[in-house]
């Protein structure tokens, strides 16, 4: 079992994901602001995080956010859950990794499909794994 | 002697009045011109600006749209997936409907935000490179095939190795544009063929050709051929009407060298995309033509229900 941070501000999206990552046997916390996220690390630092891109505050905070954990807590598996359209011209994509810009481990584009959810959070546990 | 200075002295006058008049005329309207001139200049940058502040407001919006289409597709799943405990048949069906509802406007939303995102000014141009057309247009079919299963809808793929230069983003938007539309307008439990070859060995062009068994509407009676060159716009009630394609009226004429549908009510439609190779290549696309394409599927879109 591993435990998540979903950091989604929006409360019905976030805790659909938690029921799926619940179901895959995992402990699941929610945050809805990076702020909140942040406080959160501090405390206790997950396995993995599960990232919005897009704020009220700012709609570039998921990219800040990530990349100051990078700074903080080093190769912390991220998987960013944007509704930014990856696939075409809108600023960035899974090409777009990269360890200064954009330091996250994978994307999934909202509206999340289940099915791939589940293979990724695999996917980036086994990356985390030691 | 006396009369003819005279008459000479009047018919200067006059001449001298005429070219007073004339001139007087000249500058007015040229004043005319020129003030006409310049409301036009302003009238104009306030259109570009309201434009631009629209593009903007229309980006922001439909950020803000998909945010809870994602939710909703979210919560649709756990209950389709069980995980609120198993759904009667009927409900089952309900929300089902409800999914694909929720697909169908998150995908008019993501085209929004594509649209926005082709008309902002902000942006460089995307970088022209070599592209896998085979492996384009089978990621494209890769999307498209869960919702076209629900149909009962198949695909004949016959995807030989085909390199171009091109803009991805471009190119992925114009077939996807094809193959959707291919399976909205075939028959339920249709076949789909979509290929993509090149034409001969050292020949000019490649072409993607997209068919579907037939049409839905009963509006294909009769049979036509529709081409549409780089010049030459079609403007038949067919291509106006919206049953052959209309997403792609505009948008292929600067990006391809050709483009072809043939319609026969019994034998369905194909659309065939003619790529140019060396001299033409695709990097000279518009934003503005993919722009029509979005467009113009959006009426489709939403006359198929």
């Amino acid at each position: 079992m591993s435990s998540l941070l979903i950091v989604d501000d929006d409360p019905d999206f976030a805790s659909s994901v938690a029921t799926v990552c619940t179901g895959m046997g995992h402990e699941v916390a929610i945050v809805h602001s990076t702020r909140e996220a942040l406080n959160r690390l501090e405390q206790q630092r997950p396995d993995a995080l599960l990232l919005d891109v897009m704020f009220p505050e700012d709609p570039a905070a998921g990219f800040q956010l990530a990349r100051e954990v990078r700074r903080r807590y080093g190769n912390l598996p991220i998987l960013m859950l944007t509704a930014v359209n990856q696939q075409f011209p809108l600023g960035f994509s899974n090409k777009d990794i990269d360890a200064k810009w954009l330091p996250v481990t994978d994307f999934v584009e909202k509206p999340v499909d289940f099915a791939l959810l589940r293979q990724k959070i695999t996917q980036l546990l086994a990356s985390a794994a030691p | 002697m006396a009369g003819s200075r005279v008459t000479s002295g009047v018919a200067l006058a006059s001449m001298l009045l005429i070219w007073v008049v004339i001139w007087y005329l000249v500058s007015r309207l040229a004043s005319t011109v020129r003030a006409r001139d310049r409301a036009l200049f302003v009238a104009n940058a306030r259109l570009q600006a309201s434009i631009e502040e629209r593009s903007k407001h229309m980006l922001q919006t439909t950020h803000q749209l998909k945010a809870p289409f994602a939710a909703i597709h979210a919560q649709v799943q756990l209950l389709l997936e069980g995980y609120c405990g198993v759904l009667p048949a009927a409900a089952m069906g309900v929300v089902e409907k409800i999914s694909r509802r929720c697909r169908v406007l998150s995908r008019q939303v993501q085209e929004m935000l594509q649209l926005a995102n082709l008309r902002s000014h902000g942006q460089t141009a995307p970088p022209a490179r070599e592209l896998a057309l085979d492996h384009l247009v089978a990621d494209v079919i890769h999307r498209v095939e869960p919702a076209a299963q629900q149909r009962g809808i198949g695909f004949d793929r016959q995807l030989e190795p085909v390199r171009l230069q091109g803009i991805e983003d471009h190119l992925t938007m114009l077939v996807d544009n094809l193959v959707v539309n291919a399976v909205t307008y075939s028959h339920d439990r249709g076949v789909v063929a979509v290929a993509c070859r090149r034409e001969s060995p050292g020949g000019r062009c490649w072409s993607c050709r997209t068919g579907a068994l037939a049409f839905r509407r009963r509006s294909c009676r009769t049979s036509s051929t529709t081409t549409i060159g780089r010049k030459k716009r079609s403007s038949t009630t067919a291509v106006r009407r919206g049953w052959v394609w209309p997403s792609c009226v505009r948008s292929p004429v600067r990006i391809t060298s050709g483009l072809k549908w043939r319609v026969r009510p019994v034998g369905g439609h194909v659309s065939r995309l003619r790529f140019p190779t060396r001299r033409r290549s695709l990097r000279s696309a518009r934003p503005a033509t993919l722009i029509n394409c979005l467009l113009n599927y959006h009426v489709l879109s939403s006359d198929c229900g």
